[in-house]
Order: structure tokens, then sequence, then C-alpha cells
């Protein structure tokens, strides 16, 4: 028996061996592998999803950072508000009624048009009125929103000038005499 | 899609038997050999525009079948104890070799054979792959698989024909 007669007879003694699957249940199984092969691709989409709204989330500013910023907010109201008591001060002291030669007066009175103004505060604002009231001022003192400048008589003054003529009494007075002449 | 599931159809009717035939030579059972053979087909039908461009899909098929059995037996093998996967003669269920459709003399005698070689006569004697072909489905070198070959004709030739036969032809 050579190697053509020894494959001859191992392949004739296969012709007995069919297989009866029918094509439709093999289409079938297709199927439930197609659904098999989704399910990776689905909970990879899955996860992109859930990672991108975890990252969206934690970027966000939330609660507790609103929270954050608005006692910052707060804190910086309480502040400017106390700067513009000290400066009220000095205005008033310089702004009172006098005649022309008491301490460089003016016979004019200055008006304040930031000074009480019903609505002015920004709702939500936490804006408190120092305690200490000032010794010469007659009037009750709302200061507007921190962050708007303030203007007087076509004078713009800004938190920062505010906050110097607040600490010195030199440049209060050197700002009282720009106010002056503006006035006049 | 039709014409995709008509091109498949005719495929499958086509190359059914021979994949068949070539997996029960490797594996030794038939009814595992249909199963293997039919998720193996149905894998084929899920990915069939790409395996109806491959040079061979009925040597897709067989290799997907045996690929398919042997992440069966390591999942098995993770929870019982079985035997190799080439020592199909010792598997309890391989009745192929007494009560199946095929000789069984000739069936022990594959069954025999190592399941390299086994691999090899089948691609080479049911799928008509040559050389080239049989070393890319098996992925071994085109001259090995003439070796497996000539090493398993040898055995078939030592356990199928009687020995004073083999004296008279020589």
């Amino acid at each position: 028996m050579n190697d053509h007669d020894l494959i001859t007879a191992v392949r004739d003694s296969f012709t007995d061996v069919h297989s009866h699957t029918p094509v439709e249940r093999i289409v079938t199984r297709s199927r439930a592998v197609r659904a098999r092969r989704r399910i990776p691709a689905l909970a990879a989409a899955l996860a992109g999803t859930a990672a991108a709204v975890v990252a969206v989330t934690s970027l966000l500013p939330g609660p507790q950072a609103g929270g954050g910023l608005t006692a910052a907010h707060s804190l910086r109201a309480r502040l400017l508000a106390a700067i513009d008591a000290a400066r009220g001060d000095v205005l008033s002291a310089q702004g009172r009624p006098s005649g022309p030669g008491q301490h460089g007066g003016s016979d004019q009175t200055l008006t304040f048009p930031w000074y009480p103004r019903p609505g002015q505060h920004p709702p939500g604002s936490r804006v408190r009125l120092p305690r200490r009231r000032p010794a010469h001022s007659s009037t009750t003192r709302h200061p507007g929103h921190p962050s708007q400048p303030r203007a007087i008589s076509g004078m713009t003054v800004l938190p920062a000038m505010a906050r110097r003529s607040g600490r010195s009494t030199l440049a209060a007075g050197v700002r009282s005499c720009m106010l002056q002449v503006a006035c006049r | 899609v039709g014409a995709q599931r008509l091109d498949f159809a005719e495929f499958y009717r086509g190359a059914r038997d021979e994949c068949l035939r070539t997996v029960l030579v490797s594996v030794g059972d038939q009814d595992t050999a249909q199963e293997l053979v039919d998720e193996a087909f149905a894998r084929a039908c899920a990915s069939w525009r790409k395996v109806s461009r491959h040079p061979a899909p009925a040597a897709w098929v067989v290799r997907t079948a045996l690929n398919v059995n042997i992440s069966r037996w390591r999942r098995r093998r993770r929870e019982v104890s079985v035997p190799d996967l080439g020592t199909v003669k010792d598997l309890p269920t391989a009745p192929g070799a007494t009560d199946g459709p095929v000789d069984p003399r000739i069936m022990a005698a594959l069954l025999q054979l190592p399941a390299r070689q086994r691999q090899v006569i089948a691609l080479r004697l049911f799928l008509d792959l040559d050389t080239g072909r049989t070393a890319e489905v098996l992925g071994v070198a085109p001259s090995m698989v003439k070796a497996h070959l000539a090493r398993a004709l040898a055995a078939l030739r030592d356990h199928l024909v009687p020995t004073h036969e083999q004296e008279r032809s020589s």
C-alpha cells in the first residue's frame, strides 16, 4: 500500500460523516455571537460616558464651591463696607456746612448719591452695615455693591481709592478738596 | 444583507461536511466535533464580510473550531481535572473510535497519532490544502508540515497494513 492508497482509504472511511445542522440554526446562532460581541463595546461606551459625566461634574463648581465663593464675596463686601464707612467719616467731616475760610470748607452741601438708595442691594448679597457708627454721621449709609464703582459728581471713586482714603487722613483731605472743586 | 446570507448559505452547504470530518479527526469525538463546527460556522456567519475575503474560508472555520476546542478545554481545566488536549484516545467521550460511521480501525489509528500530525492529516486530506496553506493555518513552517505528514503516513501504514504485507510490498 503506497501513500496514495493509504490516503484514499482514510478519506473514504469518512464519507459517511455528514453534518445535519440546518443553516437556519447557524444563522440564529450567529445572532447570539453578534450579541455577545456587542457586550464589551456597550460596556466600554457606558464606562466612557460615566467617566465623562464624573469628569464634568468634578470640574464644574458644585454647591460647596458656590458656598466658598459666597463666603469670599461676603467677606469682601464687609471689608469694602467698612472702608466706605471710614471714608464717609472723612467726607462728612470735610463736607460739613461751613463758611469760607472755615477749615477751607464750602457752603455747598455735598450729596452722596449712592447713600441710602432703596433696592440698591444686589439680591443675595450679605452686605451688613458696620456696627460702629461714625460719631458725626447723621444719616444711615447703605453702601452699594462693592464691585460697582461709585460716581460722585462726575468723579469715580474706586474701591482702591476708597481704601487709601480710609487709611490716610491726608489723602482724604486732598480728595475732599478735589470734590469741592468738582462741585463748584 | 440578503445576498451575504445567500452567499454564506451556499458556502455552508458546500463546506460543512469537510469541516466536520477535519475537526472530527482532530478531536476524535463526533458530537464534540459537530458542536465545534456549528460554533465556528456561527462565528463565520457573524463575520462573513471578513471571512468571505479569506483565501480559504473552510480553513478559517476549522481553525476557529480548533481554537474553540482549546478555549473550552482551558475553561474545563479550571473546574475539573481533564487530560491533555492531545490525548484524545484517553478521553472517555471518544465513541467515534468504536460506534461511529468511521471505520474503527482507521479511527483508532488516527487517534494514536500526536495532535499536530492529526491536524496535518486532516487539513491535507479532507480540506485539500497545500503545504503552504496548511502551514499558515497551523502556524508552523512548511517543512514542519511535510515532516508531520510523512511521519503520520508512516504511523498509519504501521497500524493499518499488516506486517507481512509490508514485507511483501517492500
